[in-house]
């Protein structure tokens, strides 16, 4: 929900930068074109101008010839006039190649056509206004050349000028955009992690306050226990014998339901001091820990005559040192109960995989069917009646909540009468 | 030279009528001759160690039995007072309790408990500590002998 109204807003804005960078794109094309046709038109100018310079001289030169054979009529002047009006052919047509502007050709079409209709001899006596039409050409042509070069100027500034705002604009542009979606992801992910945590800290506050409760009360519950307990077996102990059979059968019931009671909350306080009575982790060579356990186990391992063997060599992780034991404790001890082989076996291993340890519980047993492969691992489930086996369902649960405690799994194969493998993982040490 | 006690007079410090009661019978299958008297909180406890008020006529115990979590005045307090008066340190003190807390075994022993018990939870077993209790302090310790 949130992100789709997130999203909204930096699309429009995605889709006005890709608008300017069109615009950039066609704006900078449209100046280069302008400023090429442009630069070609200033530079044919600028050959105009020598052109109306040279034709500026030569009509100079006709005028003087002319006017030097007026007065002398030496038929040198002639020559020299003749010279100058080639000049004059000459440079008038270069000028009218070079010019490129509408106005100016205008300009040169009048000087044409006053060549035309007048003669040579009119035009010596025109001298003076032919002059004048040639510096009015000049000077025309100076102030096109003029304007037309600031024009460029301007279209240069005004396209360098689009580019460079252009430019500063979409990287700004770009860089708004960069650091608001920035901002706005870390705000994000601020309010992400804040939410995250609050929930956390609600989750563990429950988690918590469900633990003590599960303590204090299985505490509490203890003292009065205790009572019962004690006094139905005191009644038992004194009694026995003296009242009639069935009371001694009421009485039996008692004693057992409060020895039964007892030990359910044993079993509560030890589950639950697993996480409120934890101590804090160090490095466990697992090999200790499984000795500790057959030390334990010692007496149950000796009226069973089992083997418990350790196969290749066991790691060290960092753990609770008490509960690592605890675990093995239950899953071996549970090997050898669970067992009707003349010799109960029992392998234990571990191979490295990735960032953990798979450990290997390995047995002769009587299996578990699969349809209780899961449901074995919750607290109180037990498959057997307390005739067949006793206990009440707290090993396994134990061993699963002490592998939450170490981020660790556990899990099992097995099939009825063919011994079961229990797995579970524990982290490898960062070395 | 005085004649030891033919009967020991112990002071029961609990506040549990039940525990005090299951404590009774286990010291009325006892060899030694003892009288056991209750109280159940730590005012009661000093007033009958110090002989005030209704306890004018207490005698002195040869051992008291103390438990911790008491109402009105703790078993600390009463155990630090004890040591701390005179009259009264002479007198062992068993602490006898269900807190299997470290801090507690240590804080008795540092206002000289003279040892700490754990209530057991199984009956067989409590009536085993408080036979033990009696073994030990009332037939193989020898109590120091007060003239009054």
């Amino acid at each position: 929900m949130s992100d789709a109204k997130d999203a909204r807003p930096a699309g429009s804005t995605a889709r006005f930068f890709i608008v300017l960078v069109l615009l950039m794109l066609g704006t900078g094309i449209e100046a280069f074109h302008v400023i090429a046709k442009h630069r070609a038109i200033f530079i044919r100018s600028l050959d105009a101008r020598v052109d109306v310079q040279r034709l500026n001289g030569a009509t100079q030169d006709e005028a003087a010839s002319l006017r030097g054979f007026a007065l002398t009529g030496d038929p040198v002047f002639r020559h020299e006039y003749d010279a100058a009006h080639r000049a004059y052919v000459v440079a008038l047509g270069r000028l009218e190649s070079d010019l490129a502007l509408p106005e100016q050709a205008v300009m040169l079409g009048e000087v044409r056509r006053y060549d035309a209709e007048h003669t040579r001899w009119e035009r010596e006596r025109g001298g003076a206004a032919a002059l004048d039409r040639m510096r009015a050409l000049a000077a025309a042509v100076d102030a096109q050349l003029r304007s037309r070069s600031q024009w460029i100027a301007g279209i240069a500034n005004f396209a360098i000028g689009g580019w460079v705002f252009v430019v500063v604009v979409l990287t700004a542009g770009f860089g708004i955009l960069a650091v608001s979606s920035e901002r706005r992801r870390l705000a994000q992910e601020v309010r992400l992690r804040a939410d995250i945590a609050s929930r956390n800290a609600a989750l563990e506050r429950s988690n918590q306050s469900l633990q003590e409760f599960a303590y204090v009360a299985s505490h509490d519950l203890q003292e009065p226990l205790r009572t019962v307990a004690s006094f139905t077996q005191l009644l038992q102990k004194r009694y026995a014998g003296r009242l009639d059979a069935q009371a001694d059968e009421f009485i039996g019931f008692a004693v057992d339901g409060a020895k039964r009671m007892q030990q359910l909350i044993n079993d509560i306080l030890q589950y639950s001091r697993v996480t409120t009575h934890g101590k804090t982790f160090e490095r466990v060579g697992i090999e200790n820990a499984v000795e500790r356990a057959i030390v334990a186990l010692q007496g149950r391992i000796a009226e069973r005559s089992a083997a418990v063997v350790v196969l290749g060599s066991l790691p060290v992780v960092t753990g609770d040192p008490a509960q690592l034991s605890q675990l093995f404790l239950n899953l071996i001890g549970n090997a050898i109960k669970y067992n009707q082989a003349e010799q109960p076996r029992v392998e234990i291993s571990a191979r490295h995989d990735g960032e953990e340890w798979v450990f290997r519980v390995a047995d002769n047993g009587i299996g578990i069917a699969p349809q209780y492969h899961e449901q074995i691992f919750r607290i109180f489930t037990r498959l057997h009646t307390r005739e067949e086996y006793e206990g009440t369902g707290i090993g396994l649960a134990l061993c699963r909540r002490i592998l939450e405690r170490h981020r660790g799994r556990i899990w099992l194969e097995s099939s009825e009468g063919s011994g079961t493998s229990i797995f579970f993982t524990l982290p490898a040490e960062i070395l | 030279m005085p004649l030891p006690p033919d009967v020991v007079e112990i002071l029961l410090v609990e506040d549990s009528p039940a525990d005090a009661r299951l404590t009774q019978e286990a010291f009325k299958d006892g060899k030694v001759r003892n009288n056991l008297a209750v109280v159940s909180d730590g005012l009661q406890a000093m007033a009958y160690l110090r002989r005030e008020g209704r306890f004018a006529d207490a005698p002195r115990p040869d051992l008291v039995l103390l438990d911790l979590n008491l109402p009105k005045m703790d078993g600390r307090e009463v155990l630090k007072q004890m040591k701390t008066d005179p009259g009264l340190m002479t007198i062992p003190v068993v602490i006898l309790t269900t807190s299997p807390a470290d801090a507690d075994v240590l804080a008795a022993y540092e206002y000289h408990a003279n040892c700490y018990i754990q209530k057991p939870v199984d009956l067989t077993r409590f009536l085993a500590v408080i036979a033990a209790i009696e073994t030990f302090w009332l037939t193989v310790v020898k109590l120091p002998v007060v003239a009054e």
